[in-house]
């Protein structure tokens, strides 16, 4: 048993070998391109990459240890995972705390601004808020953090970077807005529908009372004359 | 529990790649899935996403072809990482035969790896599965970024956090450039495969 136990373990291996032997690919994908897929985690520090501030300091080697947005940094982290009160608590006290010591920069000030709406937002909505609520205050983040990293930029230039994140966040604003809109004309689809209905029900019901009406006041007139006539 | 058709000699078993979102476990299949295309076979499938997220699940056919006079195949299935997706894991976990637990290595993440093991340990509970016997592999994904100047956690830490109990086979891993991709997947197979072999012998 343990000899045949042996023999299969080795035909799987075996099997598992040829199929997954890396050395060989090359000359079977000569013609097919390398895999060139994105990493998905990294999309947001990517894109962060082909902006002109971080170009400066792609590998963020000039990162101290201890950074004033790491804090915060571990908390967009953890509500990408799990999106809680408590976090959320904690991410509205972290943007206040930054706000009173790096507020006084007109730019960071701004930003922070805008996190604090994001993060209220998510309060208000928790689960059910926009899928890409916290990948909106990630990029945000790489951006202000990209700030504080280069203390050298000229006003210019922190607009510009401000600038490309409120840009996103109008276009996030709008996406929210233009969801909730449309759930509302739907409803009044359904309010104009019904209005619709009761207008026609109500003017055939008047219709066939006046018809009812009628008929009987041309009965009364009938028995009036007939009884004149007697 | 794998499906097993005595009459066709087909083996059908159920691989989950698990682990806390944004932690490279589409990217793991995918790479499977560019790679050994050729080999493969097979499509990869997509169900649902939302911009780069996995909102429902990845499903990855894979036929290894005939061992023992048996023609084995594998299912291999990615789940959504974020908590909020938990029926979808559940759902997915369930008939579950071996299971990769892929764990971020950014030093910022460790607190989230943990918890997405935690989470782990409840979901096969609660289908009367153990997660220190079911066959399991940990790979430590992400080792790239060390060179990119981000802080990581080191192997034998993460091994510490989240594979004390468990014991599993580990590796070090960086799922975007293919490194122990294929390794990760030919342990987890093997594993999986040894085990169902172990549980019919019984």
């Amino acid at each position: 048993m343990s000899a045949e136990k042996d023999s299969l373990t080795k035909e799987l291996d075996n099997k598992l070998e040829d199929l997954f032997d890396e050395d060989t690919l090359d000359d079977e994908n000569e013609s097919q391109p390398a895999f060139s897929e994105k990493r998905p985690a990294e999309t947001v520090r990517t894109e962060k990459k082909e902006a002109p501030v971080i170009k400066s300091d792609p590998k963020n080697e000039n990162k101290p240890k201890s950074f004033p947005l790491d804090n915060l940094n571990a908390i967009l982290l953890s509500l990408d995972w799990e999106i809680t009160d408590e976090l959320i608590n904690s991410y509205l006290s972290e943007i206040r705390k930054l706000k009173t010591k790096y507020g006084t920069d007109k730019f960071c000030d701004y930003f922070f601004r805008i996190l604090d709406n994001l993060g209220r937002y998510i309060k208000k909505n928790l689960g059910a808020a926009h899928p890409e609520s916290v990948s909106m205050m990630q990029s945000i983040h790489q951006s202000l953090e990209s700030i504080f990293l280069n203390s050298e930029l000229s006003e210019v230039q922190k607009k510009k970077v401000f600038y490309k994140e409120y840009n996103k966040y109008l276009k996030f604003k709008q996406k929210i807005t233009l969801k909730k809109a449309g759930k509302k004309p739907g409803d009044n689809d359904v309010n104009v529908e019904t209005d619709k209905f009761a207008e026609v029900f109500i003017s055939r019901i008047s219709e066939s009372l006046r018809k009812v009406v009628r008929e009987e006041l041309e009965k009364v007139k009938k028995e009036i004359l007939e009884s004149v006539n007697k | 529990m794998a499906l097993i058709n005595p009459k066709k000699k087909e083996v059908q078993v159920k691989i989950v790649y698990y682990g806390p979102g944004r932690g490279g476990k589409t990217t793991n299949l995918e790479y499977i899935n560019e790679k050994f295309r050729k080999r493969i076979q097979n499509e990869m499938v997509t169900i649902k996403t939302y911009g780069d997220r996995t909102l429902f699940f990845d499903f990855l056919p894979l036929d290894i072809g005939t061992i023992a006079g048996h023609n084995i195949k594998v299912q291999f299935y990615t789940v959504p990482g974020q908590v909020k997706y938990n029926a979808t894991r559940k759902l997915v976990l369930r008939g579950v035969d071996g299971i990769v637990f892929v764990a971020d290595s950014m030093a910022l993440r460790r607190e989230m790896n943990m918890r997405s093991l935690k989470n782990l340990q409840d979901n096969l509970r609660s289908f009367n599965k153990d997660v220190r016997k079911i066959p399991l592999v940990m790979q430590f994904n992400k080792r790239d970024l060390g060179e990119q100047g981000i802080e990581l956690l080191d192997i034998e830490k993460m091994n510490h956090d989240l594979n004390k109990v468990i014991k599993a086979p580990y590796f070090g891993a960086s799922a975007i450039s293919g490194e122990n991709v294929a390794l990760t997947m030919k342990k987890i197979i093997s594993l999986t495969i040894s085990s169902l072999k172990k549980k019919l012998e019984a």
